[in-house]
């Protein structure tokens, strides 16, 4: 095979001249196309080859790694299938290369190699070949404590190994290799190993590697013994090695939660150790830990309550008395400036978030423990102890129950009230929060003990209308606040004891949303979704104000069109703006429209919506805006039948958001908007249709398109033939086989994967039955009805699988109970036999009708009745 | 021979003169083994125009012959012709289902001992034959009996069997419990079903029973017919029991065919419930099952229950059984969230209205113990009854629900009980509740773990005992005396506030000695344990000692009852060197005793009670020699009177009392200061006695072997006499025996192993000796443990000396074949992966660690070449090992202290044996006792019984933690950390070379394992010091004794 001087091209490719890396890419390119296998070997004997310049090297490798491996899912499956093709003699010189390179004296050769290395392995160990990789890598490592292999060696394999894991799924590996692994693994971390850099390369491989050792963690002394290994590396001299032994942990606390019981006592002492004295970023990790316990006694909690498989140990109920003075201590270890910076995440931050997590996870328990603290530090001269007794106070809102809450917030409300005034700004931000959280928690619609009544609403109101006014922080905050104080009272009926305020709060937010300041930070967005929900919360007696609003939005929607455009971020800025007030709009119609004595205020306004959001759509190139086709779903709710005159101008919108398979969540927002269209044109949608369904199959089709769109466009199918009734029938030939094939896939998926595609696949079947339920209904009672029978016998034994199936969830249920009663409703006689020779619905019927949710039940029970009248007639 | 003659021979058999009928079945026997035998027998049995006694007993002598001689051992000739087999398996299902019911039941043993034999491999075409009647059954209920009757013999045949032998009936399930279902469904629908129904449904339930006893059954795991099943059971327990035709007789009614088939529906749902209804205690597999059943099943069922026992309460009728079955259930349900929520709303009901009235002493208890007072304390002390009695099962329920549920209960239950003991004292005489207060008493008997315990009810113990107890020791009702003497002895340990009231009890309980009563005597002397247990001032007893064990052994010779016997011990072990007088005068009493039953029965032959009745004497003796052993000097005085018999039973005359006699010979060898010239003169004679005709008693004989061996090791060593010689040419000549089975040869090996670690570096000469006889016999062993048993003679050779036992091996060209066999023993897995087939106790292992760590300490120039290159190996071996030794301990220690509150409640076998009458299998099925419910003399001188190695579970025997052995005193753990540790200093390149190729797992087991010698070395070093102080104060007390 030829091999190519690439040396000289690899520099090019890095020069500052570019003119001189243009040329060197396409020769690159170039030699790619021309001999794939030869530009590999040359790559990666530049990258193995000593005198070499390090620059060249670097690059090959990463041209390497990058003809491995793409972001994108097709590009990578090309990729690999390119590899696999690729000459054997070749791979195995190229392998021999890279293995060889982790000796390499030059860090970031050896570096570089170690990630190809993981790619190679990515692509080969699931086919089983390689297999000497692991046991290659171990030997790299030298026998325990024997005559030293060289360091740099030893750090680059553990890198590879820890690559290695990170690329490819725990199940590729047999035991034996994950005991090479860790035994690699153990040996790099072992106290007695002098160089931090293995000893860092080995933590983060174990970090890699802990997903595989489950065997491992099943055996009290192996379990024991990388405990013990990875509790000593949390003591290295190294901060690097630290931190990433307690991010070990941290992996392990929440992999391995039901194994940790024996190892409490000494992850108690070296956490608090570590979060009292420890540099930040290790002492980010101890508190990280306790946040992961608590993540996981949540779950178990709220998933498994009563699960009698899956056992709590309480660990944070057990250490709460020392654990909740280790956590308060770290909250007066604020920064100057963490409230500016969105992304700021500290000790005291993390302190806070655990605190949290700990009242969620033990509740009433924690408030005795924490409110001494709070009462003792909040009129501190010293900010930082005001600011951290009241994000104490606050992190603890969530969690314990109410009847123990609301007393001490009736008696903090007024001192918080006080606070907003407070000299910190730390502090009047770290309130703002509190009085949000106290909004969120404490008050609301049927509870018994809310905080919020007629005695101090008035003055919290006041305090956030002036507050608002604060640094952006704050005010944003101040928002947050307002967000659930009027959510607490969306359920109100006729009036709201908000009314009064409505008017003041509803121009204090357009006031804030108008702030010079407000659009550099996140505050603009803040006013406009609290205004969302301020809209929401809204009574008869303020839905005039909502009317209002709608020229006012639509004015401010109309400027963003004249907006000077002169870069990119200018672009996005004006599209930003348009989405919060498409947002607005949406919601106003939503809430306007949802009732009809109040839909006319926005039927009126109906002309200058539309003109407006086709203007929205016609700035913008080639994409469809999101916001805006949401507005439109919703008004073309609003309006109904006479949302058909918009149509002509409107669809050309339809047909590009359907195309548009980049930006899946558009795409889906349009099918969404599709049904909508349908409910409200039904028989008018016609024309469209072909047009429509042209873009609907396609979109099935698509191999690019996000899987999550699929199961929309079914049900979309059914909203479609519902609307248009027997005029489907041309679109049956094409419809129903992918409705087939969707069905088998299904049937295919059934049991396997993990929950996510569990989930997928009952939206699936979902979309599916959707779509059945929708064709029968439509042909219902129409001369064409007979169509649908030659499907009935395969549409029956889809529902069978399903019915055999225990997981699938109760909206299936539903469903499939109800296509096999539409079934019979529509297609009567001719499906008789059918139900006589698969008696499955019977028992299916029975089940549902013992289902404790109604709708089931009386889905269940109409299903039954009217097949047992088509069975037994 | 025809069928005309056949049918004249078997006429013979009925005769009425016993000469005839001798002479047919002589002429039967000749004829057995003949072609075409077995095919005219069958022709004749389903031959219905042939008598119905000739037909009878020809398939008695058909079901005798096919039993026993259908299936032969390999390598022995057939029996019958596989023509005949064939004809035989093509017809009997359908003689089967001919067949009136006498002569079922015959064949029916005849179709188990035929399916036990040939199914699958020789008979696949059996389950399809079924399924086609089975199909045909709708049309022939006769039919569809005959083949679930079958499929019952079927599913029987692997209702035992591990998952890994399950496969053929795994296949059966798969085809048959479809259309069993819809069978089961179909006969539930029926109306007004005739009691041919109820004989089918119970078929079906036995069937469902023992396809689902230890797995639950493939399509079970499938949702929906899971419901299917689950819903036929339960319109099963809920649908009424036919009132009509239902028998008046008691013991007829409760065996009333509707009756029984409730009774094993609830039977299978509690299984279902309490083996497979927790997702927690399940396996992977089962989960799907377990979650099923406790989401959808185990509430509902919990209604379906209390409805059945709403019948006690409203004082119909339920059998015995239903109603025990039905509180295991309830009492099962307690700690389960949901269904114990919704048997809360209920508890009242369950609690007063049912509960209660079965602790109460009923009018049947009345009648018992008026008319037959020995059955009466029989039943009342037999575990088996109590598995069935409803009263067993109310009080199982109420400590269970106590326990776990007390908060919510004890006070109401309480208050109750107390409302019971008032009423009965305000009550004029004649209207007092005497059977309510005898359930009180029981009630608050049964409670007394928990109320010993817990404050307010703690406190007023004392007052309880002296108003409501005491006066009923003075009652009218014997039954009430009883129960005082019984509730006082639960309650003898609490901390009296004033002694006088314990005394005062005490004296109660003397005076019920004499009681003319038989069960308040028996009651009494069982309670009077706990006084001599609690008591503090032995003053008290001390002046009425005697005359106590005069009492006793009186009792003793009328009823046979273990509880006694502790109560002896108990007296014996308070009393100490104060038993000496009486142990002397016992022991003569019983020895003139044993000579005189001895005597009794040769001059007369008939009656056996001769023998049993020195059998009683012997073990009494035993018990006297263990409650003494902590005054050694005792022994010698005893051994006059002990010589006579010793000697005179250890020729063939002891044949029935050979075990009693090596107890006492334990004893003896075990417990005196030293073993006196007499006793060793006996050598000889147990020798002889192995040689001759004890060879079954082997491993008893062990023990006392061992004793000589550990005990008197100088003279083992130095006498004339030549022990070690001995030893050898007995075990030569055992191992040499061709005729011995291999289980009964385990104690040769074990023999060795007593000389090799008593006498370390004493028998150098011996060892290689032992190692090659050991190995030799090893080539042609086949059981394994005896396998585990020699090969552990060459592992306790090299802890004796290692390089000794390497030299041996040297000269006798064994290494190598030694190193490969041993470890791939050691590495060879049992049932589960990574267990151990081979080295199953912990002995073994320890053993096996002894040997290879000893390796660890040779020198590398003494190691024979080709084991050094071994050793990398040998230290993984021993890894392994000492991991799996270490995992035993640690589980074992944990069953112990479980095995305390969970005493196993599987009640299948009674039930089964009531069901199969002389079934023979049903041995196997005895649910394991636990170590520490045997008597203690038996647990501790009998080492192991592991006479096969055919289960992975019958471990819990296999270990006795009171054998005593000379590797006692030398921890593995510590032994293998110091030879590490020695070697690292030693020889640190070795080691480096060692230890450096371990990979993960090993790391992990050497890490884990020196940790776990640190925490050994803490726990070894008390041990021993423990050890040493008992042996002290033994010494100190067995001096002052003298």
């Amino acid at each position: 095979m030829a091999m190519v001087e690439v040396t000289q091209i690899l520099l090019s490719a890095q020069s500052a001249d570019a003119n001189i890396r243009q040329q060197a890419e396409e020769s690159l390119k170039q030699f790619q196309e021309q001999n794939f296998a030869g530009l590999l070997l040359s790559l990666s004997r530049e990258l193995s080859t000593e005198d070499k310049p390090a620059d060249s090297r670097r690059l090959a490798g990463l041209v390497l790694k990058n003809a491995l491996d793409a972001k994108e899912a097709p590009r990578k499956e090309e990729y690999t299938q390119r590899w696999i093709a690729l000459d054997v003699a070749a791979k195995k010189q190229i392998k021999a290369a890279l293995l060889s390179t982790l000796g390499s004296v030059t860090a970031d050769a050896r570096h570089t190699s170690a990630q190809v290395i993981a790619k190679v392995a990515a692509i080969e160990l699931p086919r089983s070949e390689w297999p000497e990789l692991i046991g290659t890598l171990l030997g790299n490592m030298g026998p325990l404590g024997a005559v030293e292999q060289p360091t740099h060696l030893k750090q680059s394999t553990l890198e590879a190994l820890g690559y290695v894991c990170e690329e490819i799924s725990s199940d590729v590996l047999a035991q034996d290799q994950v005991n090479s692994i860790l035994t690699a693994v153990v040996q790099g971390m072992n106290v007695t190993e002098t160089s931090n850099e293995v000893r860092l390369a080995a933590t983060r491989a174990l970090y890699n590697a802990l997903d595989f050792a489950q065997t491992n963690f099943e055996n009290e002394m192996e379990r024991n013994y990388i405990m013990q290994v990875v509790c000593q590396t949390t003591s290295s001299p190294d901060g690097k090695v630290r931190q990433a032994a307690f991010e070990c942990l941290v992996a392990i606390a929440g992999s391995y939660y039901e194994k940790l019981a024996q190892y409490m006592p000494e992850i108690f002492s070296i956490t608090s150790k570590a979060a009292k004295d420890d540099e930040e970023p290790v002492a980010l990790q101890a508190i990280e830990l306790w946040s992961t316990i608590c993540d996981e006694e949540i779950e178990i909690q709220e998933e498994y309550e009563g699960d009698s498989e899956i056992t709590n140990y309480h660990f944070i109920k057990q250490a709460l008395p020392a654990l909740i003075p280790m956590l308060l201590e770290t909250l007066t270890k604020q920064e100057e400036d963490q409230d500016t910076d969105e992304n700021a995440w500290n000790l005291a931050m993390a302190g806070g978030t655990a605190l949290g997590l700990v009242a969620r996870t033990v509740g009433d328990d924690v408030v005795p423990l924490v409110m001494p603290y709070v009462q003792e530090n909040i009129m501190k001269p010293d900010w930082r102890c005001r600011e951290a007794a009241t994000f104490a106070f606050g992190s603890i809102l969530d969690g314990p129950s109410p009847e123990k809450l609301a007393p001490l917030v009736n008696m903090a409300i007024g001192f918080l009230l006080n606070a907003m005034k407070d000299e910190n700004s730390h502090v009047k931000d770290t309130t703002a929060w509190t009085i949000g959280r106290i909004c969120e928690f404490l008050h609301g619609p049927g509870m018994e003990n809310t905080v919020i009544n007629g005695q101090n609403l008035q003055p919290i109101v006041t305090v956030l209308l002036e507050s608002i006014k604060d640094v952006p922080n704050v005010a944003e905050k101040v928002c947050g606040a307002i967000y659930f104080l009027a959510q607490g009272f969306e359920d109100s009926n006729g009036t709201s004891p908000l009314s009064p305020y409505f008017q003041v709060v509803v121009q204090a937010l357009l006031a804030t949303a108008d702030r010079e300041d407000a659009t550099d930070t996140h505050l603009q967005a803040s006013a406009y979704e609290t205004m969302n929900e301020v809209v929401r919360s809204s009574t008869d007696d303020t839905v005039q104000v909502v009317v209002q609003l709608i020229p006012v939005i639509m004015g401010k929607l109309g400027a963003t069109l004249g907006m000077q455009i002169l870069s990119a971020d200018d672009k996005e800025r004006q599209s930003e703006l348009q989405a919060l007030l498409c947002g607005v709009l949406q919601v106003i119609i939503q809430k306007l429209g949802a009732n009809d004595n109040t839909k006319l205020g926005v039927v009126q306004y109906a002309d200058n919506l539309m003109e407006l959001f086709l203007r929205v759509f016609a700035c913008r190139s080639a994409t469809v805006h999101e916001e805006a086709m949401l507005a439109i779903g919703a008004l073309a709710y609003a309006v109904g039948a006479g949302f058909a005159k918009y149509m002509p101008e409107f669809y050309k919108y339809v047909e590009m958001g359907l195309k548009n398979h980049e930006e899946y969540q558009v795409c889906q927002v349009t099918v969404g908007v599709v049904g909508d269209l349908c409910r409200a044109l039904e028989a008018r949608v016609l024309p469209y249709c072909d047009g429509i369904m042209t873009e609907l199959l396609k979109d099935l089709s698509s191999k690019q398109l996000h899987r999550s769109v699929k199961p929309p466009i079914f049900s979309c199918f059914g909203d479609i033939a519902l609307a248009i009734g027997d005029a489907f029938e041309k679109y049956l030939a094409y419809a129903v086989p992918m409705l087939q094939g969707a069905a088998e896939l299904s049937a295919a998926q059934m049991g396997q994967g993990d929950e996510e595609l569990l989930d997928y696949n009952n939206q699936l079947r979902g979309g599916i039955f959707e779509a059945y339920s929708g064709l029968l209904m439509g042909f219902k009672g129409t001369p064409k009805a007979d169509l649908l029978v030659p499907y009935a016998e395969h549409i029956v034994a889809f529902i069978e699988t399903v019915y055999k199936d225990n997981e699938r969830d109760e909206t299936v249920t539903k469903a499939a109970i109800g296509v096999l009663g539409d079934l019979a409703d529509t297609l009567k006689g001719a499906v008789a036999p059918l139900f006589q020779q698969r008696t499955f619905w019977r028992e299916f019927a029975e089940e549902c009708m013992q289902n404790e949710d109604y709708r089931i039940k009386e889905t269940g029970q109409w299903a039954s009745n009217v097949i047992s009248q088509l069975v037994e007639s | 021979m025809d069928i005309a003659e056949l049918h004249g021979i078997l006429q013979l058999c009925l005769s009425g003169d016993l000469a005839q009928r001798k002479a047919g079945e002589e002429r039967l026997k000749e004829f057995q083994y003949g072609p075409g035998h077995l095919v005219l027998l069958l022709q004749t049995i389903v031959q219905e125009s042939v008598d119905l006694a000739i037909r009878q007993v020809a398939s008695i002598h058909f079901k005798n012959l096919v039993g026993k001689e259908w299936e032969v051992d390999d390598g022995e000739q057939e029996k019958f012709s596989e023509q005949d087999k064939k004809i035989v398996r093509d017809n009997l299902l359908e003689a089967i289902i001919q067949a009136p019911h006498i002569i079922r039941t015959q064949l029916g043993e005849c179709m188990k001992s035929i399916v036990h034999a040939d199914y699958p491999q020789r008979w696949p075409q059996l389950v399809p034959l079924l399924d086609s009647n089975m199909k045909a059954g709708a049309a022939h209920p006769q039919r569809l009996y005959g083949a679930l009757y079958t499929l019952r013999i079927l599913a029987r045949k692997y209702e035992f069997r591990d998952e890994d032998e399950r496969a053929p009936l795994v296949a059966v399930v798969a085809e048959v419990f479809p259309y069993l279902l819809s069978i089961f469904q179909g006969l539930l629908a029926v109306p007004s079903p005739p009691i041919e129904v109820a004989e089918l449904l119970k078929l079906l339930c036995k069937i469902f029973w023992s396809t689902n006893y230890l797995e639950i059954a493939q399509p079970l795991l499938d949702t929906p017919t899971f419901t299917a099943w689950m819903t036929c059971f339960h319109s099963l327990i809920e649908r009424p029991v036919p009132l009509e035709g239902q028998p008046t007789d008691p013991d007829v009614r409760k065996n009333w065919p509707w009756w029984k088939v409730r009774k094993w529906a609830l039977h299978i749902v509690n299984r279902l419930f309490s083996r497979f209804g927790d997702p927690k205690y399940v396996k992977e597999s089962q989960v799907q099952f377990a979650r099923n059943f406790s989401r959808h099943c185990a509430t509902k069922f919990l209604h379906s229950y209390l409805n059945v026992l709403a019948i006690v309460r409203e004082g119909g009728y339920l059998p015995d059984r239903v109603v025990n079955l039905a509180l295991s259930y309830l009492t099962t349900a307690i700690p389960k969230k949901e269904p114990y929520q919704a048997m809360k709303a209920h508890m009242d009901v369950i609690l007063f209205q049912i509960i209660f009235p079965l602790m109460c002493f009923s009018q049947q208890d009345e009648e018992l113990w008026q008319e037959d007072p020995h059955e009466y304390v029989r039943k009342g002390y037999d575990i088996i009854e109590d598995m069935y009695s409803p009263r067993t099962a109310a009080i199982n329920f109420v400590t269970e629900l106590v326990r776990k549920r007390g908060a919510d209960n004890l006070p109401k239950f309480i208050t109750f009980i107390v409302n019971i003991f008032t009423r009965y004292t305000e009550a004029p005489p004649e209207q007092k509740p005497f059977r309510e207060k005898d359930g009180a008493l029981l009630a608050i008997g049964a409670l007394a773990d928990r109320l010993k315990q817990q404050e307010p009810y703690k406190s007023a113990l004392e007052q309880m005992l002296l108003e409501h107890v005491l006066p009923d020791f003075q009652n009218s009702h014997g039954h009430l005396r009883a129960k005082a003497a019984w509730v006082a002895g639960q309650y003898a340990d609490i901390d009296y506030k004033n002694v006088q009231n314990f005394n005062a009890q005490l004296q109660c309980i003397v005076n019920c000695l004499r009681d003319p009563d038989l069960p308040v005597r028996v009651d009494a002397v069982v309670s009077l344990r706990s006084f001599v247990e609690a008591i503090e001032d032995l003053n008290l007893l001390r002046p009425i000692l005697p005359q106590l064990l005069d009492e006793f052994f009186k009792l003793m010779n009328e009823v046979e009852n273990e509880d006694l016997v502790f109560t002896l011990e108990t007296i014996v072990d308070k009393f100490g060197e104060e038993m000496a007088p009486f142990a002397l005068g016992l022991v003569q009493n019983l020895a003139a005793a044993f000579w005189k039953f001895v005597k009794a029965d040769e001059d007369n032959e008939e009656e056996d009670m001769g023998a049993l009745a020195a059998v009683g004497c012997l073990r009494a003796i035993s018990t006297i020699l263990e409650s003494i052993s902590s005054l050694p000097h005792l022994y010698p005085q005893l051994e006059p009177i002990l010589l006579p018999i010793l000697k005179q039973m250890l020729t063939s005359d002891g044949q029935d009392v050979y075990e009693e006699i090596m107890e006492i010979l334990s004893y003896v060898t075990y417990f005196s200061p030293s073993i006196s010239p007499q006793i060793w003169a006996l050598w000889p004679l147990l020798i002889e006695s192995l040689r001759e005709w004890a060879v079954d008693y082997f491993e008893n004989m062990l023990v006392p072997l061992d004793n000589f061996i550990s005990r008197g090791t100088d003279h083992f060593l130095t006498a004339e006499e030549n022990y070690p010689k001995s030893v050898y040419d007995l075990v030569e000549e055992m191992l040499n025996n061709k005729d011995l089975r291999e289980p009964d040869l385990v104690a040769a090996p074990k023999l060795f192993e007593s000389v090799l670690q008593n006498c370390r570096g004493r028998v150098d000469a011996w060892v290689e000796q032992y190692v090659k006889l050991a190995l030799t016999r090893y080539k042609t062993a086949t059981n394994n443990y005896l396998k585990t048993l020699l090969i552990s003679v060459a592992a306790n050779a090299l802890y004796y000396n290692p390089v000794l036992c390497l030299q041996a091996l040297e000269r006798l060209g064994a290494t190598g074949e030694f190193f490969r066999t041993w470890f791939a023993m050691l590495y060879e897995a049992g049932k589960k992966k990574d267990s151990f087939l081979h080295f199953r106790r912990e002995h073994d292992k320890k053993v096996a660690a002894l040997g290879l760590t000893s390796l660890l300490l040779v020198p590398e120039n003494l190691l024979p070449a080709d084991l050094q290159p071994g050793m990398g190996q040998v230290v993984k071996g021993l890894l392994r090992v000492l991991a799996a030794y270490k995992e035993q301990r640690d589980e074992n220690i944990k069953a112990a202290e479980e095995a305390e509150d969970d005493v196993d409640d599987d009640d299948s076998e009674g039930f089964e044996a009531e069901e199969l009458g002389e079934g023979g299998e049903d041995g196997a099925e005895i649910a394991p006792v636990s170590l520490s419910d045997m008597p203690s003399r038996q647990r501790k001188f009998f080492r192991d019984s592991d006479d096969e190695e055919d289960s992975d579970d019958d471990d819990w025997l296999d270990e006795d933690e009171e054998y005593v052995s000379p590797i006692d005193d030398v921890d593995a753990f510590i032994f293998f950390a110091d030879a590490m540790k020695n070697l690292s200093s030693s020889n640190p390149q070795r080691f480096q070379q060692l230890t450096g190729a371990l990979d993960f797992t090993d790391q992990a087991k050497a890490h884990g394992l020196a940790q776990y010698a640190d925490v050994r070395r803490q726990e070894f070093a008390k041990e021993q010091e423990e050890k040493a102080k008992d042996e002290e104060e033994r010494r100190q007390k067995a001096q002052a004794a003298r």
